[in-house]
């Protein structure tokens, strides 16, 4: 029996890129459950996404990238999916690529797979200065935890059962993927990259702009810090070693 | 006792009742919590205590090692107000968190009611037209 994987879309205010988006990943990857965070949006998505068949969590607010996410994980573990794969509501994410991180989690022993636009250079890089940036977490998470990854900042990953149930249970706030990395690494779960390509976002703008692009770099180095000095966290009981 | 003396400690004892009676009258309109109020009830006893008996400052200012006393007072009220802000700061966190937890269950709830509810209507039409 294939694993039920569930596709975890984020969107906020995303009318414009999601439609294709849900199009490409139904045509894609058809055996998916496709579940879109609505995360507070104002305009149309909340609609487009329903239009589009899939299943429409639809927070009250606007609540971060990090609670969105998380809502998803929760349903995935009250819907008894196997895998969970986030893609970004503004199509950086292509699902081809999504479906290379979900076999490579299938594949291997690990429990969280990274999408890494690194590993081989290719598609879209992001800017010099972020890619700075990335370079300095790469080097504290590998400091802090031994954790070695290329792309920490990568919203395209997939999680096995045990990855994702802890991930429900306890989550970072604001900008989580380096966090969360570090969070998975501490609680002993595995963690591996395979290269994709990327795409810049089709429309709109990103939440990372001005001031909150230099106290994002801040804000992250003082949470990787604080959590290296936390009790690592334990996998829920019953999710054991690689509950998938 | 000088007269400017008597004056200090009327007018600390008035802030003090008054800064009680707004404190109560807040807590009896459910403004704020009687857990909440305590801190702002034990500022206001200090305010009384000091303009009461203003030799106390001399005494614990004499204790510490600090020359001019009224900075005692100003150093203490900056402690606590500061002591205040920070469990203010908990409290926000701790709020914020439930926050984002209680939108989680709505955004899940509302999912599973919208998607019984079309459940619903899918099996009411097949029953009329069947």
């Amino acid at each position: 029996m294939s694993a039920h994987v569930v596709a975890l879309v984020l969107a906020y205010n995303e009318e414009g890129s999601l439609p294709g988006l849900l199009c490409e990943i139904a045509h894609a990857c058809p055996d998916w459950e496709v579940v879109v965070v609505s995360d507070g949006s104002i305009d149309r998505t909340t609609e487009r996404a329903r239009a589009a068949g899939a299943v429409v969590l639809q927070l009250p607010f606007n609540s971060g990238v990090a609670t969105a996410e998380q809502t998803g994980f929760l349903y995935a573990l009250q819907a008894g999916a196997d895998v969970v794969v986030r893609l970004d509501g503004d199509g950086q994410h292509p699902p081809a690529e999504a479906r290379v991180v979900v076999e490579a989690l299938e594949r291997t022993a690990a429990d969280v797979v990274i999408g890494s636009r690194f590993l081989d250079g290719e598609g879209y890089q992001s800017t010099p200065l972020r890619r700075g940036g990335i370079r300095w977490l790469s080097f504290l998470l590998r400091r802090l935890g031994g954790v070695h990854v290329t792309d920490p900042t990568s919203g395209l990953r997939a999680f096995g059962r045990s990855a994702f149930s802890l991930l429900a249970l306890v989550y970072p706030s604001g900008y989580p993927e380096p966090e969360s990395n570090l969070l998975l690494a501490r609680a002993r779960l595995r963690l591996s990259e395979v290269p994709v390509r990327m795409r810049p976002r089709d429309v709109g703008q990103s939440s990372l702009g001005g001031w909150s692009s230099l106290y994002y770099p801040l804000k992250v180095t003082f949470a990787l810090i604080v959590e290296a000095l936390r009790r690592p966290a334990a996998p829920p009981s019953g999710e054991g070693e690689r509950g998938r | 006792m000088p007269v400017y003396e008597v004056r200090v400690q009327i007018a600390g004892t008035i802030l003090a009742l008054l800064s009680v009676a707004l404190v109560l009258e807040l807590v009896r309109r459910r403004r704020l919590s009687e857990w909440q109020s305590l801190a702002w009830l034990l500022a206001a006893a200090m305010i009384g205590g000091f303009a009461a008996h203003r030799r106390i400052q001399f005494i614990l200012a004499d204790f510490v090692g600090i020359y001019y006393p009224p900075v005692l007072i100003l150093g203490a009220f900056v402690f606590g107000g500061l002591a205040i802000l920070l469990l203010q700061s908990v409290a926000i966190t701790r709020l914020d968190s439930r926050c984002r937890r209680l939108a989680q269950e709505v955004a899940l709830l509302r999912e599973k009611l919208e998607s019984g509810g079309r459940a619903h209507r899918r099996d009411s039409q097949r029953g009329a037209a069947s």
